[in-house]
């Protein structure tokens, strides 16, 4: 039962209808690629004294924008699609076009085959007079047309990609208008409920971690969003050097490019399923499924009255109001969603029962979330069920590095911190639960702090919790009593003199032991000196911690008078240099780090691990983690570490500062 | 020859077609006359293939017509408004035509078209409805298909077109294998080109006949019965679809044997007797009047 009539023809006749878009494609790509070749190759023709620097600037010409080429291949897509199917809207063009002697699928196919030549001709008709261009000024290479070839293989890829993603919503609708939104909604739905999440997270759930920065945790969410969000992260993915694209360039991922050609085909077929049993009948209807109404109503509406809470309580800080507007703004959408399905404002109410599901079910989120129903706040596993635990504070993810690791997330640091000292982390979870969402009790002093779980069925969870200082900083110096644990929450003990390419302190009087202690030098303490802005914000409720660990009679009990005494020495001659709020600029020579380097991490080793996290300043340092490759580091320093000061106050004195 | 077996098309509620079951002879002229809404252009579109029956199916010439171009080829379409690409011209139009349909006859597309006065090279867009309607027709006669469905053909069209469209049926379906379907409701049109008829009323299919047969079979009769008890008498001896009686002049539409009619009214001494011809109107009136669509119903 085949049809006698030939594809290719059938194509071909496709192809006439479509031909305007074809014309209108070739004028924009000539506008885009040989007319600015031509302008810019002989505009620059007399900066270009060699042939190899011909080649290069025409490469640039040639490789055309690889964001804005997408960006048009994509929305070529949507146009093309939404032209060559446009008939579905009409009962009159569908008449026609059913009742010829060919199946649907090959009708289907005539017509996609159509809208790719219409994409493809004029941007190979644009491409080769590139190269026209380009052979005029001996600019051309085998390799660049090879660049020239991926790159349209790309383009294809993003058109057909977002071609089928369009067909999808044609096929799913009756109406040009309804399609549009589909379009819409097929791009922003995931994204828009990401934002929905993040935004509940915020306001409800005070313990998570994970949250707070969501475009860098959900990029792959996004990635994976919609098939135009998929194309541009693949397209960022690939990148362009040197204006070079493809086989001389940087090449796309074959595991991305294996994807792509997935989802092509997947979205192909689907709406190739979806024309088929489409019934003809549907053209002009809102939804070309009856069956989908409800579905896609109650998907939109709910999303749609969550948004409406969360705008309520940040508006007016109330419940009450985000209730009210769950059930206005539930309805409206349930009923603007009928007046599309139906375009008869008289039926908006038509199917009420959606509204009152809508309704109820928004309210249960809202509700579930502002109740913590699931208990997610208050979650305590108990202590005979885990097998290690992790804490830190926002300090930490600020301040250390680790070599050769890039920025560490929250998460990434309560891994590595991970300790089976579970007794002494639990008692702060447990303070944490306990304190929950009040900020403080009574008078006490607070800290942020993030905890891991890790229990012994493999499962991880992660908190973030507001606990008492005190508690933190003591649980703090039992962790770090156990040197191999101090190690990890101060990375800077694993240093090796190799590592470090450079070392350089910006020194305030008052980090000055002696002087600071003995109120000589007539320098009022000033909290604005101290690099005090540079703190994470924690640090804020600690501040006042610091005066009595800087004094060199608390720190500096255990060292040898010999030291002392050369300290004092060495403070004495540039005490006249340190005076008023001047800071004393340091570079240590590079013949000194190991010894800087030493010292410091004496230091670390013997204070206790509160004067280390309330440090006001930073020693600043310079990592060298591969070739030409660094990394820079700022870790706590102020007067209480006499070891470093010493030192640096000495390499200070020999430099002549 | 076109099956219709057992068809049900529903559009959502409405149920459109229900259980239809015909049979379309070749080469007869077939006139599918029906109530507004009766399900005619829904017909049609099934038996294109355009729309697929919830339940049941058509052939043509055995072949089932559902996603299936062999049958297709056998078969043209013309929908009540045709659907004309943008910028089209009638030749442009031929030629989609004849890469769709394999037998299409060009050159007969233009002889007709010069008779017709149609300028091939003018956009379509231009034309008016009527000129419209006979580019659609020319198309249709000229893809040469056993079989042309016609959706109101014939509105829009001019009287001496109206005629020029019916010889044009006439002169294909003497000269070769073809057979017009033709939906309208207009009476007087069918009535004047088609052999056969079939009556359609809320989605079903009420009876589908030869038209002489039709006609002979139901007789429009006005008489003058000299006493009342026996125009009663004769009123339930005859199967009557309708009657009506101003002063003493009784008008009766039954169905039966001629001979048999006459007989049972002699029976009774009229006054005065005589049997009229009848419309296909007035068939259609008494048909569709029998299941309920009563004039008198929707006048108030």
């Amino acid at each position: 039962m085949t049809s006698r009539i030939s594809f290719s023809k059938l194509v071909r006749m496709e192809f006439r209808q479509q031909i305007w878009l074809a014309a209108l494609q070739g004028l924009l790509y000539t506008l885009l690629l040989p007319f600015p070749a031509l302008l810019g190759m002989s505009s620059e023709l007399g900066t270009m004294a060699n042939r190899g620097d011909r080649i290069d600037h025409f490469i640039w010409w040639a490789s055309f924008s690889r964001d804005m080429g997408g960006l048009l291949a994509l929305a070529a897509g949507v146009i093309c699609a939404l032209c060559a199917f446009a008939y579905l809207y009409s009962q009159t063009k569908v008449d026609l076009y059913h009742s010829l002697p060919v199946k649907r699928g090959q009708l289907f196919g005539a017509k996609y085959a159509a809208s790719v030549l219409t994409f493809v001709l004029p941007f190979v008709a644009a491409q080769l007079l590139v190269l026209v261009v380009g052979l005029g000024y001996n600019g051309v290479t085998g390799a660049m047309a090879m660049e020239m070839a991926v790159l349209l293989v790309q383009q294809i890829l993003f058109f057909l990609c977002s071609y089928s993603a369009v067909l999808v919503a044609v096929m799913l609708t009756g109406k040009l208008l309804t399609t549009i939104c589909a379009v819409l909604v097929f791009f922003g739905y995931v994204p828009l409920f990401l934002l929905l999440a993040q935004a509940f997270a915020d306001e409800f759930l005070y313990t998570a971690v994970g949250f707070s920065n969501m475009w860098s945790l959900n990029k792959a969410t996004l990635k994976y969003s919609s098939p135009w969000a998929f194309c541009i992260f693949w397209g960022q993915g690939s990148g362009i050097e040197n204006g070079r694209v493809g086989l001389t360039g940087s090449l796309p991922s074959v595991a991305g490019l294996c994807q792509l050609v997935a989802l092509i085909v997947l979205l192909s077929l689907l709406s190739l399923a979806l024309y088929r049993r489409r019934r003809s009948e549907v053209a002009g209807e809102a939804l070309a499924f009856r069956k989908l109404e409800p579905v896609i109503k109650i998907l939109l509406a709910l999303p749609a009255a969550l948004i409406a809470a969360i705008v309520a309580l940040e508006t007016f800080e109330s419940s009450v109001w985000a209730v009210v507007f769950i059930l206005l703004f539930g309805a409206l959408a349930c009923m603007l969603m009928e007046f599309i399905y139906r375009w008869d404002i008289r039926q908006s109410l038509h199917h009420w029962q959606h509204i009152l599901f809508t309704a109820v079910a928004a309210l249960a989120i809202f509700l579930g979330f502002r109740f913590d129903v699931f208990g997610y706040n208050s979650y305590l596993p108990d202590q005979d069920e885990l097998q290690g635990m992790a804490v830190n504070s926002a300090w930490m993810g600020n301040r250390a590095i680790l070599p050769g690791k890039e920025t560490m997330s929250n998460q990434e640091w309560l891994d590595y911190l991970e300790t089976d000292q579970v007794d002494i982390v639990y008692g702060l979870a447990e303070n944490g639960v306990e304190i929950g969402d009040e900020g403080c009790l009574d008078d006490t002093i607070v800290k942020k702090i993030y905890v891991k779980y890790h229990l012994k069925n493999g499962k991880e969870v992660y908190r973030y919790y507001t606990v008492d200082e005190e508690l933190y900083f003591d649980a703090m110096e039992k962790l770090c009593q156990d040197m191999e644990c101090r190690e990890k929450y101060l990375p800077v003990l694993q240093y090796t003199e190799d590592m470090v390419y450079r070392i350089y302190k910006t020194l305030y009087p008052n980090e000055i032991p002696v002087l600071y202690s003995s109120g000589d030098t007539g320098v009022e303490e000033d909290e604005s000196n101290t690099g005090e802005s540079e703190l994470p914000e924690t640090e804020d409720e600690t501040s006042t911690e610091n005066d009595t660990e800087t004094g060199i009679g608390t720190s500096g009990e255990g060292d040898s008078g010999t030291f002392m005494e050369n300290l004092v020495d060495t403070v004495m001659t540039v005490s006249g240099r340190l005076t008023g709020d001047a800071p004393l600029e340091i570079e240590v020579p590079r013949e000194r780090i190991g010894e800087v380097l030493s010292a410091y991490q004496k230091d670390l080793r013997e204070l206790p691990y509160r004067t280390i996290e309330n440090a006001g300043s930073y020693l600043e340092m310079t990592l060298l983690v591969g070739h030409n490759t660094f990394q820079w580091s700022s870790s706590p320093l102020d007067g209480s570490f006499t070891n470093t000061i010493g030192l640096l106050l000495e390499i200070a004195t020999e430099s002549g500062l | 020859m076109i099956r219709v077996e057992g068809v049900t098309q529903k559009f959502d509620d409405i149920v459109a077609l229900d259980q239809v079951n015909a049979t379309i002879n070749e080469r007869c002229i077939f006139g599918l006359v029906g109530t507004n809404g009766a399900g005619k252009s829904t017909l049609l579109r099934v038996m294109s293939g355009i729309l697929k029956p919830d339940a049941g199916q058509v052939k043509i010439d055995e072949l089932p017509v559902w996603e299936n171009p062999q049958a297709k080829e056998r078969i043209c379409f013309l929908p009540d408004t045709a659907y004309f690409f943008p910028n089209a011209t009638a030749a442009t139009m031929r030629d989609y035509y004849r890469v769709l349909y394999p037998k299409f006859n060009a050159d007969r597309f233009d002889e007709l078209a010069e008779q017709f006065g149609l300028d091939l090279r003018r956009k379509l867009s231009t034309f008016s409805k009527g000129m419209k309607k006979q580019v659609s027709v020319l198309l249709g006669i000229c893809a040469n298909t056993e079989y042309l469905f016609c959706d109101e053909t014939f509105d829009g069209l001019d009287p001496v077109m109206r005629q020029a469209v019916k010889s044009l049926f006439a002169a294909e379906t003497l000269n070769r294998e073809f057979t017009p379907v033709i939906a309208s409701h207009s009476l007087r049109e069918i009535e004047d080109i088609c052999d056969h008829i079939g009556l359609l009323h809320r989605g079903g299919i009420l009876f589908a006949k030869d038209l002489d047969e039709m006609k002979l079979g139901i007789h429009k009769i006005q008489c003058v019965i000299p006493e009342p008890a026996w125009e009663e008498e004769l009123l339930s001896e005859l199967e009557v679809l309708q009657h009506d009686k101003r002063g003493s002049l009784l008008t009766v539409i039954v169905r039966g044997d001629y001979e048999e009619i006459q007989s049972k009214i002699q029976e009774k001494q009229p006054l005065f007797s005589e049997i009229l011809p009848l419309t296909l109107e007035e068939i259609f009136i008494s048909e569709t009047e029998v299941v309920g669509y009563d004039v008198k119903n929707l006048i108030f």
